[in-house]
């Protein structure tokens, strides 16, 4: 059986542990702390208990998952990655009974078994949806990702970008100065290409929107916030974004509830403070995900209507209160359904909808909506150290756009734009990368 | 040997509510999340539409295991009134045509049990994931099935399938054979959060699905 060769996420420095509130153990103190943790998850998750013991290993899962399809890695698949937990279960409520209250020791290996490949699972729930038995893995691997951090175990690159959050309110690490010069800059570059006052405010107080773009919209990705820019200038309506404030992404989500917990309460903090009536999300999947799973629970009595910008772009449209010329995206388009905007957080048929307003020649690849194939580097897998793995998670992906033959791969979400370019390139697909505002953009009559 | 079998089905009842216990004891988080959909209309799929071949990838790509799985729990739960009538002596007033589809029926999901055990030792996949549980579970019940198939032919099999089915009954609640318990919890939870999602019922179809 192969095996992926074996590439493991840097761990994280010292001082980020201790940034996040996270324990640095040696070896002996995680052996002892991973018991604990395992019962300690058992015990708060009905769902969690319920995974580990109704496994009927029949294989359904297996070749459905891009991360077992592209690496060949029996422990890449759904159910043998969550057997990398249930062995450990099953001596756990072996030794005496199955009251969960005996101490049972997991060895070193199991534990870097446990970090290598829950860090290679994407938790894009595919399997959940062919699982006869309605196994969510993802779920398991959320876990099991909780227990890793509390054992300090939490890739460099991820405990970077959440002490980025921590300190900065996004993900890139910008500072307030340099969120003002650059949508300055974009403000300068929209009045050249249209000739328009068009602008990109920060913090102004009492506008009706407070967006939360990705903090990539200001790097890599510039042409989604001026595609925002246009269409909420083209509908009059006020609108801002906070220095407070500007990534709808919550890395947290992928390792760890304090730090979710804290990012959503930045987030309301900022829009309470800027008085906006409601929140629009921008084009990052897994924060949307967040957003419609958490923040509402986070926000308690303030929370205020949380709607994406698809939606918004959707409604603007429906009330003719945009208008847009599709014979600008002539090039043939195909989407891919983001994991998390569409099976975890329900956009499916709000963005092609949108797509077939601004494009002239739409074409569904297939698999699509709930059964899309992952782009490969969701849950925090962007890694630099990752880049041979995740050219394989995206395998299958490659294959589904290559036979859509389309010329532009409309991807809404940051992750998905960060990576799919590199896998296109990987797998030879020729396809370009673009975001639905970017398209939205391009086709707005400002 | 009907006294047995009582005491065998006492501890698998009591072996299951305990499991069914500590789950309970486990806690669950609620859902305060705006539904996108319906949980119940998400439940109401789960188990019916979406229990079709058709409506999962995997059992529109691998039709013949979902049939061959359908058939082998059909032919357990056969043997379960095959077993009852035998223990309530109705065996013999059951008319001929009913005996001989009752007996098919435990047959042939003994074969698609085989089938599954022989998969299980050829397939290599299926092969790395087997765990003895996996072999000692599949063999107890596709011998369940096949000696209720048979007692119905051949009355003097009654002893041994007694026997047979007192180990089953025993071994049952420390197995993978109580995912028939668990089975309903699963689909009651992928179906409140996918349908709160608005992900299924599905709508796939409508654009053409395509694999």
């Amino acid at each position: 059986m192969s095996e992926t060769k074996k590439t493991v996420p840097y761990l994280t420095k010292a001082a980020d542990l201790e940034y996040l509130n996270l324990p640095l153990l040696e070896d002996e103190e995680r052996k002892a702390a991973a018991a604990r943790l395992f019962r300690q998850k058992l015990q708060e998750r009905r769902s969690f208990a319920l995974y580990m013991d109704i496994c009927a290993h029949c294989g359904a899962c297996i070749d459905h998952c891009h991360s077992y399809l592209g690496t060949g890695d029996m422990k890449n698949s759904p159910v043998g990655r969550a057997d990398l937990a249930r062995h450990f279960y099953k001596r756990l409520t072996r030794r005496r009974g199955r009251g969960l209250s005996s101490p049972a020791g997991v060895e070193q290996e199991e534990v870097d078994n446990w970090y290598t490949y829950y860090y290679q699972c994407n938790e894009c729930r595919r399997c959940a949806e062919v699982c006869p038995l309605g196994i969510d893995t993802a779920e398991i691997t959320m876990v099991m990702r909780e227990i890793l951090a509390e054992l300090g175990m939490v890739p460099r690159f991820i405990s970077g970008i959440a002490r980025n959050m921590y300190q900065t309110g996004n993900n890139m690490g910008i500072r307030p100065l340099a969120l003002q010069d650059m949508a300055e800059f974009l403000e300068q570059e929209l009045l050249e290409e249209t000739g328009l006052p068009i602008r990109i405010p920060v913090n102004q107080e009492g506008a009706e929107i407070l967006y939360n773009p990705s903090s990539s919209d200001f790097f890599t990705n510039t042409d989604s916030i001026m595609g925002v820019a246009k269409v909420f200038h083209a509908a009059g309506i006020s609108w801002t974004l906070s220095e407070e404030i500007i990534e709808t992404a919550n890395f947290g989500l992928f390792f760890h509830d304090p730090t979710l917990r804290h990012h959503s309460l930045r987030l309301a903090e900022a829009a309470r403070r800027l008085k906006v009536k409601r929140l629009v999300a921008g084009e990052c999947g897994h924060g949307w995900r967040t957003w419609r799973m958490f923040q509402d629970a986070i926000q308690g009595q303030t929370r205020l209507p949380l709607t994406h910008i698809i939606e918004e772009t959707l409604f603007l449209l429906d009330k003719g209160l945009i208008e847009v010329d599709a014979s600008v995206n002539q090039q043939p388009v195909t989407y891919h359904d983001p994991c998390n905007l569409g099976r975890g957080g329900g956009l499916i048929d709000e963005p092609r909808t949108v797509l077939k307003a601004v494009v002239q020649d739409f074409r569904e690849m297939y698999p699509n909506r709930e059964m899309s194939y992952c782009c490969g580097g969701g849950s925090g897998l962007l890694m630099d150290e990752y880049h041979e793995v995740r050219m394989q998670l995206g395998k299958k992906k490659a294959d589904s756009v290559r036979a859509a033959q389309a010329a532009i791969l409309c991807a809404p979400c940051a992750i998905c734009k960060a990576q799919l370019p590199a896998v296109m390139k990987h797998h030879q697909v020729e396809v370009e990368v673009k975001g639905l505002t970017d398209l939205v953009g391009y086709a707005v009559k400002v | 040997m009907k006294y047995v079998l009582l005491i065998s089905a006492c501890v698998a009842l009591a072996g299951l509510i305990w499991r069914w216990a500590c789950l309970m004891k486990c806690g669950v988080a609620p859902t305060l999340s705006r539904p996108r959909g319906s949980a119940r209309q998400g439940i109401i799929y789960a188990f019916s539409a979406g229990l079709m071949p058709g409506s999962k990838e995997s059992t529109r790509r691998h039709t013949g295991a979902y049939f061959r799985g359908i058939l082998f729990h059909l032919a357990i739960a056969v043997a379960f009134i095959i077993l009852a009538l035998l223990l309530l002596n109705l065996d013999q007033s059951l008319p001929f045509a009913l005996r001989v589809v009752f007996s098919a029926t435990a047959l042939l999901g003994a074969v698609c049990g085989a089938r599954a055990l022989a998969a299980r030792i050829m397939d290599a996949n299926l092969r790395y994931l087997s765990t003895g549980d996996d072999f000692v579970s599949v063999f107890l019940v596709t011998g369940f099935t096949l000696l209720a198939g048979l007692v119905l032919l051949s009355p003097p099999v009654s002893a041994v399938f007694y026997l047979w089915t007192g180990i089953l009954l025993v071994y049952l609640p420390v197995s993978k054979i109580s995912h028939f318990m668990y089975w309903f919890f699963t689909r009651f939870f992928f179906g409140a959060k996918y349908g709160h999602r608005g992900i299924i019922p599905s709508s796939a179809r409508r654009y053409g699905h395509e694999c």
